[in-house]
């Protein structure tokens, strides 16, 4: 079953093209990866996914709702999670305030009437979920730490945890792998499999890591100037003329 | 035809007005991304020393002039770039914002704590003649001179952005400091040249709009700064001739009003003098463009993130002797009130009490929500209506009055919270103050909610059999007040609430994309701080056993806003010493240093607004770091004395690498 759709999207910034027509599937359980050199209008696909930007022209759909005018927030409540390609943190919070503030608002049985009451604290049971994903993730030990103090690659995994936490249906994710060793992106990829095994979270992954997305992804999607220029699988995609082309040039005999 | 088209003429002269300071607020936020609220201030300054020079010392206008303008102003402009800009350069747009306001409030008390304070009536004027008449059309002598002024400023400043390699600069320089400086541009001089520029239209400014009003007088300069900004944002804040183009409408607009509603209608009185509010209102909501406005410096990120709590830092053991010690003191607090203290200074304590009430709605917006509004006052002032009105009317009980008071502004708070939101930062600053000007003239005039003269009686409050009329009394029941809301405040801080907006103030995209609703959590943060304001004004116009006007004002809540974040915003105590030094500073500079008392208010607001400007270094508050560097200080005593805590590792801090915040406490 066709979970998310996306129909002909076109994004124009003044005279810019960085999306057009562009048009793509993702099915429930599946994982996609979104490739194509930088500026070809990947992260520019996921803004208009979360709502951060309106697109020109298309329609998406996720589980067959139309997703036009509504807001962010909503749209996560509808089971859209995403990391960002610049990270974005909670400034002054700890990595395990991070997931604690996803949970809550998952749960979504926080008032401002509990809060009077001294019940808005963090409760046991959601620190046991924040802890758990956090050891998942391998980053249980700087649970403590303000996100300041933490690396470029734990940070992007804070990211993860606070997205998975939320339990997206669809997870997108934005150049997880860039700031992450080698071992830490091995680490990243298993992390991924699991979380698709045993939640069945369907996967749209921006990458640039080939070796990453030909592990973590079913199908590839290549983008260039904010057109599709190929798509399919993994093997048959990325011997393709244009792809190719597209991410080494052609040759000037 | 003739006579529209006369009136309109007959606004231009005004406009021009509002254009000039509108370009200087262009010219200060395009080139230092500063919204200059001291613009005014500066051209205060001016203004009275071209006053000084011409009327007392009767110097020729020219010299006076040039003195007045080139020498003072430019003057002026370097002092306050070397000690003051120089700090905020690569700071957020919070810190800038508070720290032009506390100059806006500072530097006026200073100029009349230096050269007296008598009323200056009748300001000379540059111009000389008497007015032209072209056909049926008149325009004044003054008239001419500030519209000659001003196309000359247009004109040569859009020349000078457009095509000359300074102008280059200072654009890039304002988009970021840093990455300037990388590309091997000294951004220090730059800016300082924007600024001195900026200040030596303020200076113009003050001369050419000094004859325009009857008397100089310094809130003069404040309303028209308020008034010119909405020019400003017509402006987008980035146009100067649009700025111009936008003073001009807006001067027409309003002498073509003056013509033509009604003379002696309500509408007339109320709406003409807070047109330029409603219309910067309106433009606020309706301008498209502005949201995106707010740069973010690439190089932001390098910044260090800010300090958590500094209870967070305490030694488990130093909490221990705190919270003994905290025992002790509200205890000798108590008996000191009830036995000890003379009833002047218990009287001073309960007024304290009541104003750290109407603070604490500072802690929790800005504090805590992140958000700056400086419309405060008019919450408070609408608490403290409607209880006097509903005691007087139908004898209703102070406390009752109190919770409707609080309601009643919840209300009006998610009123106006709905349409500024959307916006932050500086335009929620400039909005909420607009929307304080508009209420200070329309509905706080109304006597059926103000009173006839300008106040309305409020009782001390009576529950059952206690009478809290005498002050010994009504401090414990302030106190109480007090502990409610200030409990309110730490348990909204700590629960759902305060983690979203923790949340939100970090990162809004990230918020919102694990499901929290932005406008909620704003919407909410902003009634709960206008319940407390509505409940704080109420219980402190108890105290004062009337509901004036004069003492919930807009710029009176300007300067609460400003005493509260210069002092600590983020905690109760923050708002508790606030709320102190409001009240006992005057005694104090009065009573046991002898300040003569005509300089006690201008050094009262004078030190305030200046100390806003430790803002930007210290964002959470004097008293906040304060209290981390002596935390810090007893923490490691303690280990020297008994060795390491041995729970939760909350050893002292080594500098720049804290501890993880445990869960914040009171």
């Amino acid at each position: 079953m066709t979970m998310l759709e996306v129909r002909t999207v076109a994004v124009r910034f003044g005279g810019i093209n960085a999306l057009s027509d562009v048009s793509l599937d993702v099915a429930a359980g599946e994982s996609v990866g979104l490739v194509g050199p930088n500026g070809a209008g990947k992260t520019t696909l996921f803004n208009c996914l979360l709502g951060s930007i309106k697109p020109s022209r298309g329609k998406i759909t996720f589980e067959g709702r139309d997703l036009a005018g509504v807001p962010t927030f909503r749209r996560a409540r509808l089971g859209l999670g995403r990391t960002f390609q610049r990270v974005e943190l909670f400034a002054g919070m700890s990595a395990r305030e991070h997931l604690l503030v996803a949970e809550r608002s998952r749960r979504g049985d926080g008032s401002l009437l509990k809060d009077m009451l001294n019940r808005g604290k963090p409760r046991p049971d959601e620190i046991a979920v924040a802890d758990e994903t956090l050891a998942l993730l391998g980053i249980g030990e700087y649970a403590e730490q303000p996100v300041e103090s933490l690396t470029l690659g734990q940070s992007r995994l804070v990211e993860l945890g606070r997205a998975l936490v939320y339990m997206p249906k669809l997870l997108l994710l934005d150049e997880p792998s860039s700031g992450l060793d080698v071992v830490e992106t091995l680490a990243l990829a298993k992390v991924l499999a699991s979380v698709r095994s045993e939640r069945g979270t369907a996967i749209l992954l921006v990458e640039h890591d080939l070796d990453l997305v030909r592990r973590a992804v079913d199908r590839l999607h290549v983008l260039d100037f904010g057109r599709t220029i190929a798509a399919g699988t993994c093997d048959a995609v990325l011997r393709e003329q244009a792809v190719i082309t597209a991410y080494l040039g052609v040759a000037a005999s | 035809m003739i006579d529209i088209l006369n009136q309109l003429l007959d606004g231009v002269p005004t406009g021009c007005v509002y254009g000039l300071v509108a370009v200087g607020l262009v010219l200060t936020y395009k080139t230092s991304g500063v919204f200059n609220f001291a613009f005014g201030a500066q051209a205060f300054t001016s203004a009275v020393v071209f006053y000084i020079c011409v009327r007392d010392h009767n110097w020729p206008l020219v010299p006076a002039a040039f003195f007045a303008i080139v020498v003072v102003s430019l003057a002026l402009g370097l002092v306050l770039d070397q000690f003051i800009f120089k700090l905020l350069r690569t700071s957020p747009q919070l810190p800038k914002l508070v720290t032009t306001i506390g100059l806006m409030v500072g530097i006026p008390e200073t100029v009349k704590a230096i050269f007296g304070g008598s009323t200056r009536n009748a300001p000379p004027s540059l111009a000389v003649g008497h007015g032209w008449h072209i056909a049926s059309l008149s325009i004044n002598a003054d008239g001419v001179v500030t519209l000659v002024a001003t196309f000359f400023v247009v004109i040569a400043l859009t020349v000078l952005f457009r095509w000359t390699p300074i102008g280059l600069r200072m654009r890039a320089v304002v988009e970021s400091h840093r990455l300037v400086e990388l590309n091997g541009i000294n951004a220090e001089h730059v800016s300082t040249f924007s600024w001195l520029l900026s200040s030596l239209l303020a200076g113009m400014a003050g001369v050419l709009l000094a004859p325009l009003f009857t008397v100089v007088d310094s809130n003069n300069f404040t309303l028209l700064i308020v008034a010119a900004s909405a020019a400003a944002v017509f402006a987008g804040l980035s146009s100067i001739p649009l700025a111009l183009v936008g003073g001009i409408v807006l001067g027409a607009l309003q002498q073509l009003l003056a013509y033509h509603l009604p003379l002696n209608s309500v509408l007339a009185k109320n709406i003409r003098p807070s047109m330029p509010f409603i219309l910067l209102a309106v433009l606020l909501l309706v301008r498209p463009g502005l949201r995106r406005q707010d740069v973010t410096d690439p190089l932001s990120g390098v910044d260090p993130p800010p300090p958590a709590l500094a209870v967070t830092y305490m030694d488990p053991r130093l909490a221990k002797i705190n919270r003994l010690l905290f025992l002790a003191f509200v205890t000798a607090v108590a008996i000191g009130v009830l036995f000890l203290l003379p009833g002047l200074w218990v009287s001073y304590l309960a007024e304290g009490l009541a104003l750290t009430t109407i603070f604490l709605s500072i802690t929790v917006l800005v504090g805590i929500g992140g958000q700056i509004s400086l419309c405060q006052a008019s919450f408070a002032g609408l608490g403290a209506f409607t209880a006097g009105q509903l005691a007087t009317r139908w004898d209703f009980p102070l406390y009752g009055g109190i919770i409707v008071g609080a309601i009643v502004a919840a209300a009006l708070g998610v009123l106006i919270a709905l349409p500024c939101l959307r916006l932050g930062g500086l335009y929620l600053a400039l909005g909420t103050l607009a929307f304080a000007l508009m209420l200070q003239n329309t509905l706080f005039v109304e006597p059926w909610l103000t009173g006839s003269e300008g106040g309305v009686d409020v009782p001390r409050p009576l529950i059952g059999p206690i009478d809290f009329a005498d002050d010994r009394a009504f401090f414990f029941f302030a106190l109480a007040i007090f502990g409610l809301c200030g409990f309110a405040v730490v348990l909204l801080r700590r629960g759902t609430t305060g983690q979203y907006l923790a949340a939100l103030r970090g990162s809004e995209v990230a918020a919102t994309s694990v499901g929290i609703n932005p406008i909620r959590a704003k919407v909410t943060v902003f009634a709960v701080s206008a319940a407390i304001a509505g409940a704080g004004g109420a219980l402190y116009a108890s105290y004062l056993e009337t509901a004036r006007v004069d003492d919930f004002n807009a710029i009176q809540g300007l300067f609460w806003v400003l005493l509260v974040v210069t002092l600590g915003s983020r905690t109760v105590d923050g708002a508790l010493n606030a709320g102190m030094a409001f009240v006992l500073l005057p005694p104090l500079l009065g009573d046991i240093l002898h300040v003569p008392s005509d300089l006690v208010v201008p050094i009262q607001f004078a030190l305030f607004g200046f100390g806003a400007v430790t803002f930007a270094r210290h964002q959470e508050g004097i008293v906040e770091y304060q209290k981390r560097a002596s935390i810090e200080r007893f923490n490691a005593r303690l280990t020297r004395w008994f060795g390491p805590a041995k729970t939760r590792g909350a050893a002292p801090a080594p500098p720049g690498a804290p501890p993880a915040p445990a869960a914040a406490g009171p």
